[in-house]
């Protein structure tokens, strides 16, 4: 329970504060404006109105004692009664030794346009007086408000616009002064103008400015001090960029990318090819390497036409050579030779008549042993197939060959060039001593190698000299067939101009270093001698009276298939 | 055709009389003319009395009159003023002053003028009280009336007429 004293002492206290801070809040500009008004007057006692409907005025001075002893009096010469009236004065101290006296007129006694009269006594004595004191002359406003500063079309501008201040009856006779200065700077502009807004032109761009107003009575009818600058707004001026321009070249930056973009896509291939170009495929030079021979060199040189190009060394005076075909691989030893040995001599299925230790031999194979003749040999049942000696190695010791190539009807004669064959053949006449008897035809097969024996070291001779590489070129081939048992089977159609003009049935074959394949037909067992029942085409030849006893001839069967180049 | 390509004009014109600008080259003139006899002490004094208006204004008091009033005091106050500037003309023997005197004689004539234009006639014959008028024997005094009443009540009436509202500026 608060005391009652106290309880009014705290009231007072709470309504003094109260009252104060409003006070305060109004006080400030009032405080602004005697400041002011201070400034430019050069008088003691100013007085000023701010509204044109109220009128005050004040003096400061030190801290005296006579602080209750002042009076104001006021005269309106043209009032209706003349007479001095006096204005109730109000004390405030500002600062720590200073006190102002402040008399506010009554709002009736406001005459404007009017000359006023004022005295400050003290104690009866004037100590301050003002004549002539129009009230529409000493006008204070308020500071312009709502300022505001905005952008206009031009980057360049700012455009600001402001309230008037509050006056009664007289606002067009208020003048403003605008001030824009950029931030940072000391540089002001200020234009002095009447209206309530204005545009800034040819500013900087993209700059940051502060813009103040403050207003002024023009001075025609009433007039005045400058109010107190409003408080800066501040502003920043555009950029020379137009968004539309802006915006219109980047589009057509983005069409001219996509165009690009579109050609380098459909050309793609084509710029690819230039900055990485393809390696060269060489197919196109060489007719059918990787197409039909799978990009074997060698096989393409051998059968292509165009190996002519590539074979120009070997173009010389050689013939070319001839590919010889083998038909089929030989298996077995012609019955009259290979009852004797061939089991030694055919126990390969190789396409060549090599074997490990026996006489025949084809290009170089191992030579056979013709001494060598294995009793009893038989010849193997299913052993169907002819074979061709090409090597003049092979020895008429054993060699059935001689007597096989005598068995050809009709050549008789044989050239020297034509010996390197002469192997492979019989004539006629040693075919008519083979028996055909499987018994007899050991016996036969000794019987023609011994008389031939001479024959054969010539022909040894030749083929030695065959051997060292001395190329016979052959005019034509002909060939003959003969059956296992020594028949003659078949004769080839063309010319056998061997078979006319020779003594001995030889066929020709060059040799000129290019392996030839042949192939060799089967031949039956000889055992059947008159049976030609597998052969077909037989003795096509109609001029050789052997043909017509094909089936009474007994030879050894030679099929021989060559390519002549 | 040719009256599409005339522009409607606006249908009350612009009237000089109801200017304020004219008002505030008369009210300048004037200061001019006081500022001049600020100075002037001896030159200044004429004899006799002059009757002026009183042109004290109280913006309660002043809003509280009517448009009537307003004309009548503005009217007699120009009275006033234009037998006051008159008479002191006739006195007047300074050349320069006598310039200025005539020079606001003139004016008053025409500010006489410009509120006639837009008063109502009743307002015309009616006298005022004395109260509203004063004695000086001053030329200086006679201008400071002048140009104080000119701002005064004359301006405020000018801006406040309804005939006139067009032509605020």
């Amino acid at each position: 329970m608060i005391h009652p004293c106290c309880q009014w002492k705290i009231g007072s206290y709470l309504i003094v504060l109260s009252a104060a801070a409003i006070f305060e809040a109004r006080s400030l500009n009032l405080e602004d404006k005697m400041l002011l008004v201070t400034a430019a007057g050069s008088e003691p006692l100013n007085c000023f109105t701010q509204t044109l409907e109220d009128f005050l005025c004040f003096w400061s001075e030190r801290n005296g004692s006579h602080t209750n002893d002042y009076r104001l009096f006021y005269q309106d010469l043209q009032g209706d009664d003349g007479e001095k009236k006096e204005c109730p004065l109000s004390i405030e101290r500002i600062g720590s030794n200073m006190s102002r006296y402040i008399c506010t007129f009554p709002t009736r006694d406001v005459s404007l346009f009017a000359p006023l009269e004022i005295e400050v006594s003290l104690n009866s004595s004037v100590i301050m007086s003002r004549q002539d004191i129009y009230i529409n002359y000493v006008v204070i406003l308020d500071p312009p408000s709502n300022v505001t500063v905005q952008r206009t079309e031009k980057p360049n501008q700012l455009h600001v616009q402001w309230s008037a201040p509050q006056l009664k009856h007289l606002e067009n006779s208020i003048m403003y002064e605008v001030s824009i200065s950029s931030v940072g700077s000391s540089v002001q502009k200020v234009e002095t103008i009447k209206k309530t807004e204005c545009i800034f032109a040819k500013l900087k761009l993209q700059t940051e400015y502060l813009v103040s107003v403050r207003a002024k009575p023009d001075g025609v009818s009433i007039d005045g001090y400058w109010t107190i600058w409003s408080k800066p707004v501040s502003a920043m001026t555009g950029s020379d960029l137009d968004p539309l321009i802006l915006s219109l070249s980047l589009a057509l930056i983005m069409i001219a990318m996509l165009l690009f973009l579109t050609m380098l896509m459909t050309r793609r291939r084509v710029i690819k090819e230039k900055i990485w170009p393809l390696v060269p495929s060489p197919e196109n030079m060489f007719d059918g390497l990787f197409t039909v021979y799978r990009g074997n060199f060698q096989e393409w040189l051998g059968r292509s036409s165009a190996h002519i190009l590539w074979n120009l060394q070997f173009f010389s005076s050689e013939e070319p050579a001839t590919a010889l075909e083998i038909m089929s691989e030989i298996k077995t030893f012609p019955p009259d030779l290979a009852k004797v040995k061939h089991q030694e001599i055919f126990l390969d299925e190789q396409s060549f008549l090599v074997s490990r230790s026996d006489p025949f031999k084809l290009q170089g194979g191992p030579l056979m042993d013709e001494g060598k003749q294995p009793a009893g040999a038989q010849v193997a049942p299913n052993n169907r197939e002819v074979y061709v000696v090409l090597n003049q190695n092979f020895l008429p010791g054993g060699t059935s060959l001689f007597d096989a190539h005598r068995l050809t009807p009709g050549s008789n004669d044989v050239s020297d060039e034509e010996m390197p064959l002469q192997l492979l053949f019989e004539s006629p006449r040693t075919s008519s001593r083979w028996d055909r008897s499987p018994a007899g035809e050991e016996d036969s097969f000794r019987d023609a190698s011994m008389s031939r024996q001479s024959s054969v070291s010539r022909q040894s001779s030749l083929s030695s000299g065959i051997e060292q590489g001395s190329p016979v070129t052959p005019a034509h081939f002909d060939y003959a067939k003969y059956g296992p048992g020594g028949q003659l089977l078949y004769l080839s159609p063309r010319g056998f101009k061997l078979e006319r003009n020779r003594n001995h049935p030889y066929l020709h074959m060059s040799d000129s270093g290019v392996s030839a394949d042949f192939s060799i037909m089967d031949f039956q067992s000889r055992r059947n001698t008159a049976d030609t029942g597998i052969y077909t085409n037989l003795c096509r030849r109609e001029d050789l009276p052997e043909c017509l006893q094909a089936s009474n001839s007994e030879s050894l069967t030679n099929h021989l298939r060559s390519n002549l180049s | 055709m040719l009256l599409g390509y005339i522009k409607p004009a606006k249908s009350i014109p612009l009237h000089p009389i109801c200017d304020i600008r004219v008002l505030d080259k008369f009210i300048r003139e004037a200061k001019d003319a006081t500022d001049s006899t600020k100075r002037c002490e001896e030159a200044c004094a004429l004899p006799g009395n002059f009757t002026l208006p009183k042109t004290n204004v109280n913006y309660r008091e002043w809003e509280t009159k009517d448009t009537g009033t307003k004309a009548e005091e503005v009217q007699t106050g120009l009275k006033l003023l234009a037998l006051a500037v008159q008479k002191a003309q006739n006195v007047t023997v300074n050349s320069n002053m006598l310039h200025l005197i005539e020079r606001s004689y003139s004016n008053l004539r025409s500010i006489t003028q410009m509120v006639r234009s837009f008063s109502t006639p009743d307002t015309l014959n009616r006298e005022r009280e004395l109260q509203t008028t004063f004695n000086t024997r001053s030329l200086r005094t006679i201008f400071h009336v002048y140009l104080s009443f000119l701002q005064g009540k004359v301006r405020l009436f000018f801006l406040h007429t309804e005939a006139c509202n067009l032509a605020t500026s």
